[in-house]
């Protein structure tokens, strides 16, 4: 729990999560692992094999009579490039409504309060304490600020959508203070 | 204030036989055995073709090749689930364990017939039952999900004997088909 030492909240924030809320976020988390991760560099990397294999035909054709093996792998990589494109973050969203619609702690209204070194979450069944050191990484996009890897909680949501301006820019400076090289602000 | 003896108070820390146990456990929580039952049948049918077809039926060399494989990739299979997993999920867990020291915290859960209490320094639940996702239970480990990929788990070690029966009768009663046992008792 907070000490002493870290004085008065930095911000008092309540936030409840819906089912949309948290597929974004999951996703958000799942497409930020690492670079490799993002799905524009999956389905690029396919596309860059595709063309690649593609590019390879010619010389193929010097020593085998038919196409169909570099055809079908070409084909492959562009199944495998919309795959990773469309199909995968729709796979992810699907899983994390199922996370969301098993844990029943997560569509509470929690009070998180958010102080120099650690964060306070409090809802009507628990309450929790976690320190900025015990995440993972901090990512942020147009709709979420979203830690991963707590020690209590897996997956800490705020939702911008339920602070004010000055809010917004407080936590989004405190947390990129805190972070560091840590924090990943995303596109989408 | 509820009856003392209705109350059944565990108090532990975290050893690192008792998170690889757990790390075991809840893997095989989520272990269709039919799945791997198939999947063993399987193994079993690749090498045993890939046996035949290298003594009876190979004549050259990639033929010896891919009957080769056939029997690796079913040896391979039809170990997996029993052998080789375990080993894997065993040495990541005391990886796991070695590096995340300052997260193995003492704990303290205390069962009452309604519901139960979580407690470690930074952490305070009292739950119904209701709220469990599920339950789990094997020989060595008691593991209380409060969602997919959400779980708590108490070791056996740190409970006589008569309250492990008496937990197990609570967890039953409570959460009925979201109760699974395997192998305890």
């Amino acid at each position: 729990m907070p000490t002493f030492y870290e004085s008065n909240p930095i911000e008092k924030l309540s936030v409840t999560l819906n089912s949309d809320d948290f597929q974004n976020s999951y996703n958000l988390v799942e497409q930020n692992i690492s670079p490799i991760h993002h799905r524009e560099v999956k389905a690029g990397f396919c596309l860059t094999l595709a063309v690649l294999i593609g590019s390879s035909i010619p010389c193929y054709a010097i020593h085998y009579a038919s196409y169909w093996i570099p055809i079908g792998a070409i084909i492959v990589m562009l199944a495998a490039a919309v795959f990773f494109y469309a199909e995968q973050p729709r796979i992810i969203k699907k899983w994390a409504t199922q996370v969301f619609e098993s844990n029943q702690l997560l569509n509470l209204k929690n009070e998180i309060v958010l102080y120099r070194d650690c964060m306070v979450i409090e809802n009507e069944y628990e309450k929790l304490s976690e320190y900025w050191t015990d995440f993972d990484k901090c990512l942020e996009n147009s709709g979420y600020f979203v830690l991963t890897s707590g020690t209590n909680r897996s997956m800490v949501v705020i939702k911008k959508q339920d602070l004010s301006k000055e809010q917004l820019d407080r936590v989004s400076v405190h947390l990129q203070n805190f972070f560091a090289y840590r924090y990943h602000k995303a596109k989408s | 204030m509820p009856d003392e003896k209705e109350m059944i108070i565990v108090n532990y820390l975290t050893t690192k036989e008792d998170f690889v146990d757990f790390r075991l456990a809840a893997s095989k929580a989520v272990i269709n055995h039919k799945e791997v039952l198939i999947l063993n049948v399987l193994g079993y049918v690749m090498i045993l073709f890939g046996l035949v077809g290298e003594v009876l039926l190979s004549k050259a060399l990639y033929t010896d090749i891919i009957y080769g494989l056939l029997v690796l990739f079913g040896l391979f299979i039809s170990f997996y689930f029993n052998t080789l997993q375990p080993y894997f999920l065993r040495s990541r867990s005391i990886n796991y364990f070695e590096s995340h020291g300052e997260r193995m915290i003492a704990q303290i859960v205390t069962f009452y017939p309604e519901k139960l209490e979580l407690t470690t320094d930074r952490y305070k639940a009292t739950l119904p039952y209701k709220m469990l996702y599920q339950c789990y239970e094997d020989d060595k480990v008691f593991i209380l999900y409060t969602g997919i990929g959400e779980m708590r788990f108490i070791p056996k070690r740190a409970v006589s004997q008569e309250d492990c029966c008496r937990i197990h009768q609570i967890l039953s009663e409570q959460l009925k088909e979201k109760y699974k046992q395997e192998g305890a008792r």
